[in-house]
């Protein structure tokens, strides 16, 4: 997928920043994101089981309902805003504050092109990946929680549930989610003055825009769904 | 005063302050890659991307304006380095080190050669840049100077006299300059 998008970002030393980026994000963030969907996925089918006392097969389809559209692209913008957020933007804004950037664009290279742009694009993909992680771990861990039936008949049984949307749904939400946390994160980097205090005050301030950001966009979103 | 075509200036352009001598730097810049003029930057301070290492920063403009791969510039990168007196060896070496952990002389030899692959006729600097020279510097630019004797020099300086002696300067008022430049087709 990502060779798809390799040749019209531009410059070959775009695609270097585009791959550590999804290294740094999509890739070493991998454990992180699969551990949160397996406590996700126990949590949610022990919470439904206890207190609903439903079937193995209905608390599986709460589980899917709720990762798939809500919980997991939240848990997973929340992994990558706490992770790579406030690394883009402690970044950036330490480029900003050496001089880096101002080297970037007296050589003519535009600093949107090269440093923002592929960040942003492996955000959105990094999000994704680790959406499908987080998935992954929830079924597996929720189908482990649940005593009825055997792991692979549970899990069997709420993927023939799933729903093409569904997915699209989650996949979507959590690629916008990362859109808007590297947006933010970069947008606040490049807006840095030129004091070396800078530095934690804007990493932090990322994290918090990041998450608001999320936060408000989500509940916009479930307000269009719920008007459409 | 400007004279692309003509023999080697060595222009001094001084400025009020640090703030007047980087935006003086940065308007050069950009015009000069309006007027598609190659051009080599010797600004110390933040001169390389810290978040990578040295072969890759040299890579990162060539590939931006040329479009080389990076491969293609490695022997040229050895051959330039070699002229300034490094080995394999030490090349190697060099170009594998992050900007953070290079010493001053290797740094400038670094610059040196960043400017050299942009081909240039015309080297920018600042005064920083001939400050602090060390033996091994000295010895740098010895080796350097065939390489950028052709070039013109326009050096931004926000101090009172001329960075070295042992060039012979020629002062030049910033916005006179300036507008030259703007006016340069």
């Amino acid at each position: 997928m990502v060779s798809l998008f390799l040749p019209s970002l531009g410059p070959a030393a775009m695609h270097r920043v585009l791959l550590r980026q999804l290294y740094f994000s999509g890739v070493q963030s991998i454990g992180v994101s699969t551990l949160a969907g397996a406590a996700m996925g126990a949590i949610v089918i022990t919470l439904v089981q206890g207190n609903f006392g439903q079937s193995g097969a209905k608390a599986m389809n709460v589980l899917m309902i709720s990762c798939m559209q809500e919980v997991g692209p939240l848990m997973v913008a929340l992994i990558f805003t706490a992770r790579s957020a406030s690394a883009i933007a402690t970044e950036l804004v330490a480029m900003k504050v050496s001089g880096e950037l101002r080297t970037l664009q007296r050589l003519g290279i535009s600093a949107g092109a090269y440093l923002i742009r592929p960040r942003i694009v492996a955000a959105g993909l990094s999000c994704m990946l680790l959406f499908c992680y987080f998935m992954a771990g929830a079924l597996f861990c929720g189908a482990l929680a649940t005593p009825q039936a055997g792991l692979i008949a549970e899990i069997d049984s709420s993927l023939s549930q799933l729903h093409v949307s569904s997915l699209m749904m989650g996949l979507g939400k959590s690629a916008l989610f990362g859109f808007i946390t590297s947006s933010s994160a970069c947008f606040l980097g490049l807006s840095a003055g030129f004091a070396s205090t800078e530095i934690p005050r804007l990493a932090s301030r990322a994290v918090l825009v990041s998450i608001v950001a999320i936060l408000l966009m989500d509940a916009l979103i479930a307000v269009v769904m719920s008007l459409v | 005063m400007m004279n692309l075509q003509g023999a080697p200036q060595r222009l001094l352009l001084p400025c009020r302050d640090v703030d007047a001598k980087n935006q003086a730097l940065d308007a050069v810049c950009a015009r000069l890659h309006q007027l598609k003029q190659g051009f080599g930057l010797l600004a110390l301070r933040g001169a390389l991307l810290s978040n990578i290492n040295v072969a890759e920063n040299l890579w990162l403009s060539v590939n931006w304006h040329r479009q080389h791969a990076a491969d293609s510039i490695l022997l040229g990168l050895q051959q330039r380095l070699a002229s300034l007196g490094y080995d394999e060896q030490a090349s190697e070496r060099l170009l594998k080190a992050r900007p953070a952990h290079l010493s001053t002389t290797d740094l400038r030899a670094v610059l040196l050669v960043r400017a050299l692959l942009m081909e240039p006729r015309i080297l920018l600097a600042d005064n920083d840049w001939f400050a602090g020279v060390l033996f091994a510097d000295r010895d740098l630019m010895q080796r350097a100077e065939p390489l950028i004797a052709h070039c013109h020099w326009w050096v931004f300086s926000d101090d009172v006299g001329a960075p070295t002696h042992e060039v012979d300067w020629t002062s030049c008022e910033l916005s006179v300059f300036l507008n030259e430049l703007n006016n340069e087709s």
